[in-house]
């Protein structure tokens, strides 16, 4: 009998690849509506949301996911406040140590593409839009003199295995020290207008930045990402989005200054979204690396040349201006960020209590379970501390 | 690197390292033995991945020291039925890791756990209920991944999708050890907290009268040995 059952089991394992669907489509995942508790419709977002996930409205309004209906996928926000902004007198302090000015960029869901440019939301045969996403705000930043480690590697299928795949792109840019790491996507709404923009009087696309809560640098993610968006609001209000804080972790906790970057949606004209990612180059730079807003290698080199020419002051605009009169009001915030410490708690607490729940469940109960902790701590350091075991 | 953020690389290198020590100490390997292996996949996982052809490369900690672990094991194994149940689980875990990809939701947001343990606990409960050994479930963990991955790369190249296997790229961190030791962990839980629920009954190999005979002792219901 129990031959049977295992031989059923190990048939439908077996045939669980066949069962693959044929290709992704974007209808397969309608979005989600995020509404107030009036009913009044706040945005629109194409990832799972839960109870607890946050949201970082435009105007740096606070909300907390009070209630989800999966059938209508709509959940309702209360307003938990105002999230404050970073002063950029902070991040300069924080970021004036780094004298090599690296990024790391790669793309999770290889396949994301945008219909107007592309033709079809999703490329699996090769390089997909999101691709070009990446490049073009790579070579963005390589006019700021900031090296991109780039990996344009294909983590297909576009299932729930991607993040894993990726993950090993996402350790090795992490291993070459990149000062932030950005995974490059798209979103899935089916409204274009919900992220039409205009910086500078050019039409663009608006980014949208994804922290997620379940890793344990959650905290220094969720205030990088809004590290980002303080300097968008400030040289390009209407930029940045928004901020998404929902489960998951998206690879994140691989490095602290790790953060998700939606480019518009798959119905976005692409040419907006490459317009979009020269004004990002440039927040990432000044967020990052503490830049000069605007700030191009090239323009400056055409600008010094003329001005060797002219004998007149070398041009200071870049490849983009910051938008006159964009508020420069950010609210200071004058501690340290501190998610790194809530980090380590988080590790340390699970760690003991997990090591703890594991010696009461393995050993039987709490009797003698001082001697297992002496015991362990002499096995885990090869005798150095604690009680080393009885032959 | 400010003192938080080396204190929080440190801390979490050192439970990665503890966890896994303590993980393959149950499998026949002495302390030491366990602390060198776990000494490689940290230290392989940071040495750059082997190209082996195109776009296939393949990590020393991530995948090559996890599979001469199993390798060693599995010629260990005690006997020739173990063999065959890490065999099999390994087969299952795979296709297990394979059908989770493809059934479960796309984003890690809709999942109800980080998906990296969830094959470590599958793996660990296939394990459990083919042999309950620990070694058929850290070899299913591992090859459930590494074979899931091989297969995925054939599936691509069969439909015409780009191939990209980088095969424990993540190192220490990949899915392939994290798996490993998830499910002898699993493994272990099962094992203990089924014991006290149900009052184990424990039997040993004896020689009585020129014959070997089991010798059975029930143990009492929750009692502690």
């Amino acid at each position: 009998m129990t031959r049977k059952i295992l031989a059923a089991l190990l048939c439908l394992c077996a045939a669980l690849p066949l069962l693959a669907p044929a290709a992704r489509a974007e209808e397969a995942d309608p979005a989600w509506t995020l509404v107030t508790a009036d009913g009044e419709k706040v945005t629109s977002i194409a990832v799972e949301v839960t109870e607890g996930d946050e949201y970082i409205a435009g105007d740096n309004a606070l909300y907390r996911v009070t209630s989800v209906d999966a059938q209508t996928r709509q959940a309702v926000l209360q307003r938990a406040g105002e999230e404050p902004a970073v002063a950029q007198a902070l991040f300069g302090l924080t970021r004036t140590a780094k004298t090599q000015k690296v990024v790391g960029l790669y793309c999770t869901h290889s396949d994301e593409s945008y219909e107007d440019g592309d033709g079809a939301s999703s490329v699996e045969s090769g390089w997909a839009g999101i691709h070009d996403v990446a490049a073009t705000l790579k070579s963005w930043l390589e006019d700021k003199g900031v090296e991109v480690l780039f990996d344009t590697g294909s983590y297909l299928p576009h299932d729930a295995g991607a993040y894993r795949r990726s993950r090993s792109a996402a350790v090795e840019l992490a291993s070459q020290g990149p000062a932030a790491l950005f995974d490059v996507h798209r979103d899935g709404i089916p409204d274009a207008s919900e992220y039409e923009t205009e910086i500078n009087g050019e039409p663009a696309t608006m980014v949208r930045l994804l922290v997620g809560r379940s890793n344990p640098n959650s905290q220094e993610n969720r205030q990088f990402a809004v590290q980002l968006k303080s300097v968008a609001d400030e040289y390009y209000p209407g930029l940045v989005k928004d901020i998404f804080i929902g489960k998951g972790n998206y690879n994140q906790e691989i490095l602290p200054d790790s953060v998700l970057l939606e480019f518009g949606t798959h119905v976005s004209d692409k040419e907006q979204v490459l317009t979009s990612t020269k004004y990002m180059a440039d927040v990432i730079h000044i967020a990052v690396f503490g830049g000069e807003p605007g700030y191009s290698q090239k323009a400056q080199a055409e600008g010094g040349a003329a001005a060797e020419d002219e004998g007149a002051a070398p041009a200071p605009s870049g490849a983009v201006t910051p938008v006159p009169g964009a508020p420069q009001s950010a609210s200071t915030q004058t501690e340290e960020r501190s998610g790194v410490w809530t980090a380590l708690a988080w590790i340390v607490g699970l760690a003991v209590l997990g090591g703890l729940a594991f010696a009461v469940v393995s050993g039987g109960g709490f009797s003698g379970l001082s001697d297992r902790v002496r015991r362990f701590s002499s096995e885990v350091s090869g005798g150095l501390f604690g009680k080393k075991p009885k032959e | 690197m400010s003192l938080g953020r080396i204190l929080l690389l440190a801390v979490s290198v050192l439970v990665l390292f503890g966890v896994g020590q303590r993980v393959l100490d149950k499998m026949r390997l002495t302390d030491r033995q366990a602390l060198f292996f776990m000494a490689l996949i940290l230290v392989g996982g940071w040495i750059p991945s082997i190209p082996l052809s195109g776009s296939v490369r393949v990590n020393i900690g991530g995948a090559l020291v996890p599979l001469g672990l199993c390798i060693y094991l599995f010629v260990r194994a005690g006997t020739a039925r173990e063999r065959w149940r890490a065999g099999i689980a390994s087969a299952l875990a795979a296709a297990a890791v394979l059908g989770l990809g493809m059934l479960l939701p796309d984003e890690p947001e809709a999942m109800p756990f980080d998906i990296n343990y969830a094959y470590g606990l599958l793996a660990g409960a296939i394990a459990y209920v083919l042999g309950r050994s620990r070694i058929s479930s850290f070899i299913a963990g591992v090859m459930g991944v590494l074979l899931a991955d091989i297969a995925q790369a054939v599936l691509n190249a069969v439909n015409g999708v780009p191939v990209n296997l980088h095969l424990g790229g993540a190192g220490a961190l990949d899915a392939v050890v994290l798996s490993g030791l998830t499910a002898v962990l699993l493994s272990e839980l099962l094992g203990a907290l089924l014991e006290r629920i149900t009052g184990a009954v424990h039997a040993h190999a004896e020689i009585r009268g020129g014959q070997q005979v089991l010798v059975r002792t029930d143990r009492e219901r929750g009692k502690d040995e």
